[in-house]
């Protein structure tokens, strides 16, 4: 539950401070750290990321709950990961007590994209990472203005012809009367 | 003054083929086809010929062509088993580059294949037209759940969540409001097929049927037979 309202706080955090922001020692050390890892996971080192989780760490990827560091190397080991180019945006690391809220977006090459949050705090000297939660966004959005004008035109003049279809089929039930 | 089916499912055919040109159209434009599985190729070719098939027996029906009709239903029969193939070849395909997640593809696997028997069933009622067009809708609705998320992706709404589910129901939901305008009271197959599409997207049956030491074999199974590994 503590983890959830902190993730909801993150997230609403990052909508509201998407922006650049000025990062502490701690929260530049926890950036570099995601670099780094983000370049060997796509490099196809998974266990760089998996070795960055707590003992205890827990890692959520899509309903699937995987507790525990040797659990999520395991988990890890049978991805066949993409080495793709991707781009990826920190959209939020801020402190909150005692540990850090991070929230960062990745773009794949094919335009796939997600977003982690993850909560890392300090252990015996080391950032580690107690938590995180991949979220699947999907893809960029391929509908540029013109064409998303014009799906909302398509998608109204369908809610139309909807609305006459309903009328006749009312008219229709009258004059059957 | 017409029957208004002959509007109504016409019209609920040019929305799956709206959804699914959102989903798929304007990646299908961009992908690089020599990166891409046969299979995929196949399952898009197949899918898109399975919605303009869909869209013209709706016509053909309206228009009470009953043996064009009935002669393009058989074709298209064969037409649904080619989607069902490829589509378990697409999933396994993505699976094994690492672009589907276990749940994913479960989900993906569970919906074709609810989609293939509610096509079936449809068939077995084709005798009986009320039943038959009521039930190609909602088996429309399982055959076109990855356009849906596809589309939604697209449009910002997401591709898993409610807006997937808003979106999915929406035929089907038309069509109790029009089956309540023109009888003048609430039919109950189109409630039973709102309820039940809602029952399987919202208990994640796909997880709970293929999350065991069965659905894992069977995945496997796939991988080897499509992929040639696990």
């Amino acid at each position: 539950m503590k983890h959830f309202t902190l993730i909801i706080i993150a997230l609403l955090s990052s909508l509201l401070n998407g922006h650049a922001q000025d990062l502490t020692g701690a929260e530049s050390t926890i950036k570099e750290k995601i670099d780094t890892y983000l370049v060997e996971l796509y490099k196809g080192n998974l266990d760089v990321y998996a070795n960055l989780f707590a003992e205890d760490g827990v890692y959520y990827f899509e309903s699937n709950e995987i507790a525990g560091q040797e659990a999520i190397r395991n988990a890890f080991a049978e991805l066949n990961f993409p080495q793709v180019e991707y781009t990826h945006k920190i959209l939020h690391i801020r402190k909150y007590e005692s540990v850090y809220l991070v929230t960062y977006q990745v773009t794949e090459a094919d335009d796939f994209r997600y977003e982690n949050t993850e909560i890392w705090e300090q252990q015996g000297g080391e950032y580690k990472i107690a938590y995180a939660k991949f979220n699947e966004i999907g893809r960029k959005t391929g509908m540029q203005p013109p064409l998303f004008f014009a799906g909302i035109v398509l998608f109204g003049f369908f809610l139309f012809a909807l609305l006459l279809v309903f009328r006749k089929a009312k008219n229709y039930k009258a004059l059957k009367k | 003054m017409t029957h208004p089916d002959r509007n109504f499912f016409v019209l609920t055919a040019y929305w799956y083929i709206f959804i699914s040109i959102i989903g798929f159209g304007f990646a299908a434009l961009r992908r690089d086809y020599s990166q891409t599985s046969s299979f995929l190729i196949l399952h898009g070719l197949s899918f898109t010929t399975w919605m303009f098939i869909y869209l013209t027996q709706s016509y053909l029906i309206s228009y009470r062509k009953i043996k064009w009709h009935m002669l393009l239903g058989k074709i298209s029969m064969l037409i649904l088993v080619v989607i069902l193939i490829t589509t378990y070849g697409t999933v396994m395909w993505k699976m094994s580059e690492g672009r589907k997640s276990f749940e994913e593809s479960a989900g993906n696997i569970v919906g074709i294949t609810i989609g293939f028997i509610v096509t079936w069933v449809a068939v077995y009622f084709r005798k009986q037209p009320y039943k038959h067009k009521r039930m190609m809708l909602a088996a429309m609705v399982f055959l076109t759940g990855a356009a849906v998320q596809r589309a939604c992706g697209f449009l910002g709404l997401g591709a898993t969540g409610i807006a997937v589910i808003i979106m999915s129901i929406i035929p089907l939901v038309s069509l109790i409001i029009y089956d309540l305008l023109l009888f003048g009271k609430l039919k109950k197959l189109g409630v039973i097929l709102l309820l039940i599409t809602l029952a399987i997207n919202l208990s994640g049956i796909s997880y709970l049927l293929l999350d065991n030491d069965f659905g894992r074999a069977l995945i496997d199974g796939m991988m080897k037979l499509f992929i040639g590994t696990n």
